[in-house]
Order: structure tokens, then sequence, then C-alpha cells
């Protein structure tokens, strides 16, 4: 498959080194200044388990540990019930990132851009020991790495994202459905896409609601999608299928197709506001970590 | 229609690369778009277009092949023929010479009618016919050589400059007549007003040959001769100028204003009748010298010939020495030099032999060294020298044949400077010595050989008088004065005339003998009047000067010494700008050539169509993309 017009940064790779980590860590530091005052563990676990916080009773069954049995009710009622707490736990976050072709274009490479991205809000989450999962898709969920926790593993996330090459269609449908079915646990599912799946991406972003999972969509747009700097008569491929079309480019098609980018923007967003899921138009030409610290601000997404 | 180049059309076969050219150029760029279905949901409405829209595209290359084929078809040079145009080799003399600067009655000069024909003769030739251009005056500037590219020819006839020179027929005919030879059906048009050069005399046994006359003005007045004397000999300057009216009419109140150095000396008027040549005669003593000016104040059309310039070389006072046995031999010359004090300088000296030898070198320097009766062993290695009675000395090319007792004077050379207002005949001369030249000229002759002999040895000049002329003191105190008078004239003249009076236009300032030094420098007047310096290298005593394009007077500053000259017109065949025959005879022509002004060539009118052709696809090609 042949490689985007715009060549990526670096030696076909991204630009993952020290002074990237840098950014990271300021990126980390400023994103605990935003969240001062929240500490771990105050996201409530939905699974119960043991843990200082009371949440429910339930009948004794044979090995439970008679240390959680409450006998002030078994005084009262005769019967063996079990405290149930509310089980302590750490965040889960996935990162969907879309590395189909049409990610390699752009002005600024929109793959690269989607990982520099990913790689910020996975250290940050990483540094708060959450579960971070990053996971590549195209046509269908890729491999990808999962439950990295810590910054010890910051390196072997920025090996890993060396190595996502564009390749494929998008079918963000069916990565959804496969996602669902592995991972279980709810928690925060980002989806990093250009969104150019018309068709796919609203059931996509249903099936997540299933799991209870708190999804967001960082929506990546190009410059060259937006402005295109096209004239005259060409015949356009798409990135993806390889299909074609001829088209005479002109002033007045120009205006329209600005208007029809505009209009498949905003679709993208309205559905997200419609179905509570969070999203952030995330313009390429806008560094990613100011991307990162305005998604912080915004809230409810990391920390 | 023909074509003067059909080869051209073989560029015709350019159509194919353009074809190629076109469909690359309407073959689409390929863009990789990240979404194609945002496009396509674009497309329905272009789509009902397309078919316009290739239409516009063949109508695009429809253009460019028409554009090509304009360009092809210009190249052919076409031309539609209406008449058996036979093609031909037409030779252009245009006249450059003085007289074309005659103003006409419409106040246009006559060079300016000459290049309107130029340009017509240009414009309306045949396609076919190959044209050279050549400005003639004493000489020939080829402005183009033959060809058919009517731009060239025509940025030659703006480079064309009238001259204040004369006009050479004969050269320019030469000129004409040897270009042509060989050529199919040359013709030769000379355009002049053939003023006082017979061009038609000169070119009528030359059926190729055609003098297209131009101007009309007749009335003219010039000057044809100005110039300065001095008479050393009597210490005076003569001016002499010669003026003729060329017009028709009588030339009344003609004023000559004849100036030195900017202030006037003299002012006559003259009435001149046509035809007439009148001769003006003034006489001063101009001991200081200067410049002098003639203008001829006259309304007439030429005004080049109303002014001339002449030079006057300042006199010079001579250091004489004089050597005799003693001093009662020197009375008699000391008296003579009280009566040339106009000539004489105060510091002259008059010594005897060994008074001579107890002199310095510096005491022994002078202009003229006399040596009567005694001839010093050492004479000085510088000056010239007045030999008399004294043995023959060893530097002169000559021999002493014997003494003749009683010689008679059979013959003199009546035309020699140095015998100007003496007459030696019935002189009783004293014994005298004669001598036989090897060379140098003998002045005053007896039988028995040479009694005055005069040498020019190469920068030394020398009087040898073979006889005491003191000797019969009548004939001393008439002739002895006129003949060192004379001497002083004739080493003037080979001592200080370094440069001919006056040139004419154009001519090349040589100095008339060797000079000295490795550079020298001019002086004159530009174009725009101003003054111009210029260094010249002097090689081997000799300069060259050709920039004399322009009368007036022009300085030459050689070893230190300036010398002045200057230029002047001085051509009666200039002056006389009465144009040569009735303007009927040239009519013929005239018709002959009108037979080709439906010959013009297209090939401006088929470049014209291509940068027209050229905007229009442009304009379509640039609506196709904006639209």
């Amino acid at each position: 498959m042949p490689r985007a017009t715009t060549p990526r940064p670096g030696e076909g790779g991204l630009a993952l080194d020290g002074a990237f980590l840098q950014r990271l860590e300021y990126l980390n530091v400023i994103a605990k200044k935003i969240m001062s005052g929240r500490m771990r563990a105050d996201r409530k676990s939905v699974r119960k388990g043991v843990s200082a916080e009371f949440a429910d009773h339930r009948s004794y069954v044979a090995g439970d540990d008679i240390r959680h049995v409450d006998w002030h009710l078994f005084g009262r009622l005769e019967e063996v019930f079990m405290k149930l707490y509310r089980e302590e736990e750490n965040l889960h976050m996935t990162l969907l990132v879309d590395a189909s072709l049409s990610m390699d274009r752009g002005r600024v490479h929109k793959l690269d851009y989607a990982l520099e991205v990913a790689a910020a809000l996975a250290y940050i989450g990483m540094s708060n020991l959450d579960a971070v999962n990053v996971l590549p898709f195209g046509e269908r969920l890729r491999e990808g790495r999962w439950a990295l926790k810590g910054k010890a593993k910051v390196f072997e996330l920025f090996e890993f994202l060396r190595e996502i090459e564009p390749r494929g269609e998008t079918d963000l449908a069916a990565t959804c459905k496969e996602l669902v079915g592995r991972e279980r646990r709810r928690g925060v599912v980002i989806v990093i896409s250009d969104f150019y799946d018309l068709d796919g991406f609203q059931p996509a972003l249903k099936f997540l609601r299933y799991p209870n999972h708190d999804i967001h969509v960082i929506h990546v747009v190009d410059q060259e999608e937006r402005e295109p700097d096209l004239r005259g008569d060409l015949r356009l491929l798409d990135s993806e299928t390889a299909a074609f079309r001829e088209i005479n480019v002109t002033d007045g098609l120009l205006a329209k197709y600005r208007k029809a980018f505009e209009e498949l923007a905003a679709g993208v967003e309205r559905f997200c506001v419609k179905n509570e899921i969070g999203y952030v138009r995330a313009p390429t030409e806008v560094p990613f970590d100011e991307l990162v610290l305005r998604i912080l601000r915004r809230g409810g997404l990391v920390g | 229609m023909s074509f003067a180049a059909p080869l051209a059309f073989a560029l015709g076969a350019l159509s194919l690369p353009v074809i190629v050219l076109y469909i690359l150029k309407v073959k689409r760029r390929r863009v990789r778009v990240p979404y194609l279905r945002l496009w396509e949901s674009l497309m329905v409405e272009t789509r009902a277009r397309s078919l316009f829209k290739r239409l516009k595209r063949l109508y695009s290359l429809l253009l460019q092949l028409l554009i090509l084929g304009a360009i092809v078809l210009a190249l052919t040079q076409p031309a539609f023929d209406l008449s058996s145009v036979k093609k031909e080799s037409v030779v252009v003399l245009l006249d450059t010479s003085a007289s074309m600067q005659a103003v006409e009655a419409d106040e246009r000069s006559r060079f300016e009618v000459m290049l309107e024909r130029a340009r017509e003769l240009v414009e309306n030739r045949s396609f076919e016919d190959e044209m050279m251009l050549a400005a003639v005056s004493d000489r020939v500037q080829v402005l183009c050589s033959f060809n058919r590219n009517t731009l060239r020819l025509r940025d030659a006839l703006e480079r064309v400059e009238v001259t204040h020179r004369s006009l050479d027929v004969d050269r320019a005919y030469a000129f004409a007549a040897a270009v042509s030879h060989g050529r199919e059906h040359p013709l030769i048009l000379f355009l002049s007003d053939g003023a006082g050069s017979a061009v038609r005399e000169r070119i009528a046994k030359d059926p190729a040959a055609h003098l297209v006359r131009v101007g009309e003005a007749r009335d003219n007045v010039g000057i044809l001769r100005f110039s300065a004397r001095k008479n050393a000999s009597l210490s005076t300057d003569y001016l002499l100028a010669r003026i003729k009216n060329f017009g028709d009419d009588v030339a009344e109140g003609v004023l000559l204003d004849l100036s030195l150095d900017g202030q006037t000396l003299k002012v006559r008027t003259r009435d001149i009748p046509p035809g007439a040549e009148v001769t003006e005669r003034w006489e001063f003593e101009l001991h200081e010298g200067g410049v002098l000016r003639l203008d001829v104040e006259y309304d007439d059309a030429l005004a080049l010939d109303n002014q001339a310039w002449a030079v006057v070389r300042p006199s010079r006072l001579r250091k004489v020495l004089l050597v005799t046995p003693s001093r009662a031999h020197a009375l008699p010359f000391w008296t003579a030099f009280q009566s040339m004090g106009e000539v004489i300088h105060a510091d002259s000296l008059a010594v005897t032999a060994e008074e001579y030898a107890a002199l310095s070198e510096a005491e022994r320097q002078a202009d003229v060294t006399i040596c009567s009766g005694a001839l010093p062993d050492d004479l000085p290695a510088e000056g010239n020298l007045i030999l008399m009675d004294t043995e023959l000395p060893d530097f002169l090319p000559a021999r002493q044949t014997g003494r003749d007792e009683d010689p008679t004077i059979w013959d003199w050379d009546r035309e020699h400077l140095l015998n100007r207002y003496i007459n030696y005949r019935d002189l009783d001369v004293p014994a005298a010595r004669t001598i036989e030249l090897d060379a140098g000229e003998a002045l005053v002759e007896s039988f028995a050989g040479a009694l005055i002999s005069a040498f020019d040895l190469s920068g030394r000049m020398v009087v040898y008088v073979g006889f005491d002329m003191t000797a019969q003191l009548f004939f001393f105190r008439l002739a002895f004065p006129m003949l060192l008078r004379n001497a002083i004239a004739w080493f003037e003249v080979e001592e200080d005339l370094v440069l001919e009076a006056s040139y004419a236009p154009g001519d090349t300032i040589q100095p008339l003998r060797r000079v000295a030094g490795s550079s020298a420098s001019a002086t004159y007047f530009d174009d725009a009047g101003e003054p111009v310096d210029r260094e010249l290298e002097v090689r081997g005593g000799r300069f060259w000067f050709s920039d004399t394009e322009n009368p007036g007077t022009y300085l030459f500053r050689i070893a230190g010494v300036n010398h002045a000259t200057a230029v002047n017109l001085f051509d009666a065949g200039e002056s006389n700008i009465a144009p040569e025959g009735a303007l009927d005879e040239d009519a013929r022509f005239e018709v002959e050539r009108g037979r080709h002004l439906f010959n013009r060539d297209l090939w401006a009118l088929l470049a014209i169509a291509g940068v027209a052709l050229w905007i229009l696809e442009w304009a379509l090609y640039h609506r196709r993309i904006t639209e």
C-alpha cells in the first residue's frame, strides 16, 4: 500500500524520544494539579469486594470468609448474611487508535498525531497506576498492549507505538464489538479516529455503551481535509479502498466540500452529545500536549 | 498566394507533440484523498455539465492547433501576389553626406525625408526581395546585409545618422555594383539629392541603378575656403575667404562676421548674385595667434557651411647667435638685426670665433646660428644654421667644387620660400665658393655650381651661402634681412607646421612630421558642443586621430606644445544643395515600385492572429478552471 503523500516525521515513525517523554512528564504534573484533591480509589468500582465502605448483603454460602458475616443482622434475624463492601479498584483505560489508511494523510500526519495523543493519555494513566490498554484498529482490532501500568512500562509503550503502521480500511463497528468481547471490566474507552466510517461509527459507539464504559471520542481532523488545496481536473483516489473518481475541482465545488466536511464533523459531535459520549475535536495543527491539557481541563476523562 | 520559406511547413509536424502535450495536460492529476465518499456526494451536479466541459477541452485543443498553424504560416512568409513578381536583390544606398542636412520647406531635414522614402521602400518591397541597406558618404557603411527580414531593415534605418562628410559617388556605386554582382535581378537604389555629385550621370549606364531623388531646397550660401597665412617675412597674417551663392536668387545682405577667439575683428556685408563666388581678404598682424571664425549670417537651407574656422599660429621671436671673424665683420649684421625687432629676440648674440669658443653650451643654444666668414669647430648640436662664406662643414651632403672668382647667376628657384621677395638678377656676386649637392636644394646657381643652397637634415635646417653678402653693402642691406626673414619663415614652416591648416570632416589627422614623446592629447567638441579631452598614443613619432566628424577647431598638445587645426566642410559639391535632375524622371521608378504595394507579406497578420488565439485559448482554459 502506498504511503501518504505527507511523510511521517522521523524515520517513518514517531519521535518518541527523551524530549517527548519530558513533555509527557510535564503533562502528567499538570494533570495532577488539575486533578488535585482527587486521590487514587476515588472511583468506586461496581464490583463488590473488600474495602472499608459497606455496599450490600448477601446470603452466606459455604466457603465464605466468616470475618465478613454480619453478626448484628444474625442476632436480629438469625440468618447468616455476608457483608459486602465496595471494592476499590484502579481505572481501566482503553485507547482505541484508528490506524487505517485514511489516517496516513494530512499536512500533520494524522496517525502520528493520534499516537502522540494516545501516548500522552496513556502516560498520565500509567503514572496514576491505572491499567491502560492501547489498541490500534483498522478493519478490526489489532494486536495491542493490555493493562500497562506504572511509568516503567512507558518504554514498552513507545516501542509498541513506533511499530504501528497504517493499513486497511476502517471498521469501527467490528472493532468495538471485538473490544467489548475481550474487555468486560468497566472503564474509560477513548476512541481516537478521523471517523471516516459514516455507517459504522454510530453502532460502534453504541456497542461500547453496553458494558457501561465511559466513552470519549477524539476526532482527528487535518487542515488538508478541511481546506483541500485542489484545483482543476483531478482523479481522486480513496486512500483506503483505492476507488477513484474523476472530478473537476472548482471554487464552487470546494466551497461545497468545505460545507460537507463541516457537516460530517458536526454529525459526529451531535451523535456523541446525544449519547453522552465525550467529544473533542482535534485539529492536527494544535500541538498534541495542548490538546491533552484542553481535554484534561474539561475533566471526566482521566485522573 | 506564395510562400517565401515553404520549408517552414515542416514545422507543422509540431502539431503531433502539441496534441500529445495537450493530452498530457488534460490527463488528470491523481490525488489521494482520505475519504472519497465525501467527494462523491458532491459529484452529482458536476456530471451534468461534463459534456460541455469536454467540448470546451476540444475547443482548447483546436485553438492550440490553430495557434501552431498561424505560427507555421507566419514562418513560411506567405504573401498575396497580384503580379508576377521576380525576386530582386535590392541595394539601397542612403546618402548621409553633409548636403542631406539641408532643411526643406516643411522644416524637415532632407535626411529625414530620405529616411521616410527608405522606410516606404522597406515596407512596400516585394516579399521575395532581398534588401541591403548601406549609408554612403565618403565612405560606405553597411547597415544591414542582404535579407528579407523587415524588422531588421527597420532597425537598420533607425540606426543611420547623417554626417558632415562629402559624398563619394564612385565609391558608393562601386560598392553597390560589387555586392550586386552575380545576384539574380540586382537593383541599386540610390537615395540621394544627388547634389553636386552627378549621381545620375555616374549610374546612367547601369540599367539596374536608379536615383531616388529627395529634396527640393536650392537656396544656399556657403563658405568654400577660409584660410590664414602667416607671412613671417613681412610679419603679417593674411586671411582669405571664398563664399559662393548656390541659390537661384541674389543673396542680399550676406553678413560676414570675422572673429578671433570670440572677439569680432571685422564685419562686412555683401550681396552675392546667383551662382557667383566672392573672395574676401583681410590683413592683420596677429602676433599672438588664435582661432579665427568666419560666420556667414544668411538664412539659407544648409547651415553647416555657414561657419568656417582657421588657426593663426603665434609669431615666435628667434634667438640668433652670430659668429664672425671680428667684431667689425659683425657690424652690418647687427645693423640689420636692429630693424628686425619683431623677428629677432633681444637675447641674440654676436660673437667672434674666439669668443664663441669660450661660450658655454647653454649660451650656444640659439634658434638660428649664423656663421659668416668663420666656422667654429664645435657648432651647436641643435638649432638651424646659416653659413655664409665659410668652409663646407662635414655633415652637409655636398662637396666644394672650387671657387668662382666672377660668378654669374644664371638661375634661381623663384618658388622657394627662401627666395621670396629677393631678386638676384643683375647681382654682381663677389668671388664665391661653389658646391655640388648630393642632397638638398640649390636656391641660386651660377655656371660653376650652387651659390646658395638649402639642406633639410631631418630636424636641422641649414642655409649655405657661398659668398660674402656683406661685400656689397647695398645688396646686403636689401637682401640679407629678407633672406633672414625668409629663412626664419622656412624654419618655422618646417619646425612648427605639425598639422595641416584644415581638414575635411571624417579625415584622419596625423602629424606631418615625426613628433617627440610617447603620447599626445586632443581637445575637441562633441556633437553636443561639450569639450572632450582624449589621450593619443604616439608610436614612432606618429599618431592618428579620426574623431573629426564635427567641423570646428581641434587642439593637440604634442611634446608640451599646443598645435591647433580646424575641420571645415569646404566642399562645393555638398554646398550646392540643388537636387540633381527633375523629379519627373524619378516618377517612372516610383510607378514601377508601386506594383508591390499589394505584395505585402502576411506574417505579421498571422502572428497577430496567433497571439489573439492564444489569448482566447488562455481565457477558455482559465474559465474552465475557475468556473
